[in-house]
């Protein structure tokens, strides 16, 4: 516990900092990874939807 | 060669999709004025300044050199300027007693120049406010011009104030519009083509041009309201291009509406197709000619964007055009394997029946 205390001190007192500051960081480059990161869960979404579309096509064929 | 006749554009959107997104990472930004810390000054007063820069390299720079830029004409040198680190240095100015203009408040500009990092600007940084009747002095102003600026030219990324490093966001943000505009004027295409030939392939084609259009609508809404929050300050402004493409939007979100409530056949094929024309109709005023006659938070408002101009400079335009064909592209390869899954089933019911 003794160790852990600064560990502590230090997070608390940088965790507001991060929280208002994170994106707005290095030149606001966090707003370009959150931007390609949409796209990246954008085109999930996108192989989510192909693959219902599949179950379904595969339901039908077995159905035969 | 069958299988290049068949692929070849899918290759051609991974390479520039590879390109883009490391080039659009790697290049780096060219240095640039973050902020001061001295927002007012008084004339003659001695003041000192601390600069907040971004990718600069002060300690390796000899000659260091800031202005106060009043005007055109009129501007001040610092008397001294002490290195903090590489990104910060505090420039001292003895601001003369008069002002060269008659105004009271003068928003000044800040300049930095440095033989590493070239020159940077901090538009309207300080205001230096004179005394009411203080008189004009004009020789103090002109004593020190901002002229013999380095010029380093370099690989990189123009800095713009409040962009900053989301100016790369015009590899992501802004082809997902293009891209969409392209989907669906192929979907306005097969639907002409499907109302001339009744070919129940073409139905297949416009559903899924349409669906792809929409889903880059979409991507380029919500990584525009990413961008906004912390550029223009909010998710939604109101903004007369988020708005319109809103409005686009849930007009093609629509056609999915009306060809749910339809049973599957010739009819639904030709009311949507006829639907999807007047949608495709609509997005012209909304996406391309109201924008342009409104003011707008957007670049390029308030007259023809075109491709280019200043917000567009030849080190991005490197990467801009790469990236529109290739997110094209890779729209145009989605909504090929959303077409392909249709024909798949619209064969097997055929063959059932």
């Amino acid at each position: 516990m003794i160790y852990l205390a600064p560990l502590n001190t230090i997070i608390l007192a940088i965790q507001p900092l991060m929280m208002q500051d994170f994106m707005r960081s290095t030149g606001k480059i966090m707003v370009v990874v959150a931007s390609l990161l949409i796209i990246f869960f954008g085109l999930i979404v996108f192989l989510y939807f192909v693959e219902k579309r599949i179950s379904k096509l595969e339901k039908e064929l077995n159905n035969e | 060669m069958n299988w290049i006749g068949k692929h070849w554009y899918k290759v051609l959107a991974v390479v520039l999709l590879t390109y883009v997104i490391s080039a659009g990472f790697l290049v780096p930004l060219r240095p640039g004025l973050m902020k001061t810390d001295t927002f007012r000054a008084e004339v003659g007063e001695q003041i000192s300044m601390e600069i907040q820069a971004y990718n600069t390299w002060f300690t390796r720079a000899d000659h260091i050199r800031v202005w106060l830029r009043l005007s055109d004409d009129f501007s001040l040198l610092a008397n001294n300027v002490e290195v903090q680190n590489d990104r910060v240095i505090t420039a001292f100015f003895d601001l003369p007693p008069q002002l060269p203009t008659a105004e009271r408040v003068n928003p000044t500009s800040v300049i930095v120049d440095t033989e590493v990092d070239g020159s940077m600007v901090l538009p309207d940084a300080i205001s230096i406010v004179g005394e009411v009747d203080g008189g004009i002095d004009r020789e103090a102003w002109l004593e020190a011009p901002v002229e013999n600026l380095s010029m380093k030219w370099k690989y990189a990324f123009p800095w713009r104030n409040i962009l900053e490093e989301t100016i790369r966001n015009t590899y992501f943000h802004v082809p997902m519009w293009f891209g969409m505009m392209l989907l669906f004027l192929l979907s306005a295409f097969y639907s002409i083509k499907l109302l001339r030939t009744d070919d129940h392939r073409f139905d297949s084609r416009v559903f899924s041009l349409n669906l792809i259009g929409t889903v880059f609508g979409l991507l380029g809404i919500f990584t525009g309201a990413i961008w906004a929050r912390f550029t223009w300050g909010s998710y939604w402004s109101g903004d007369i291009k988020q708005d319109m493409s809103a409005i686009t939007l849930l007009i093609f979100m629509a056609y999915f509406l009306l060809r749910n409530a339809m049973d599957p056949g010739k009819k639904r094929g030709r009311v949507t197709a006829v639907y999807t024309l007047f949608a495709f109709a609509a997005s012209i005023p909304l996406l391309y000619i109201i924008p342009r006659m409104q003011p707008s938070l957007h670049p390029g408002s308030g007259g023809n964007p075109g491709l280019g101009g200043e917000d567009l400079d030849n080190t991005m335009k490197t990467i801009f055009y790469p990236a529109v064909i290739g997110w094209m592209l890779l729209g145009y390869w989605l909504s090929d394997i959303v077409y392909r899954l249709s024909e798949i089933r619209n064969n097997l019911l055929r063959k059932n029946n």
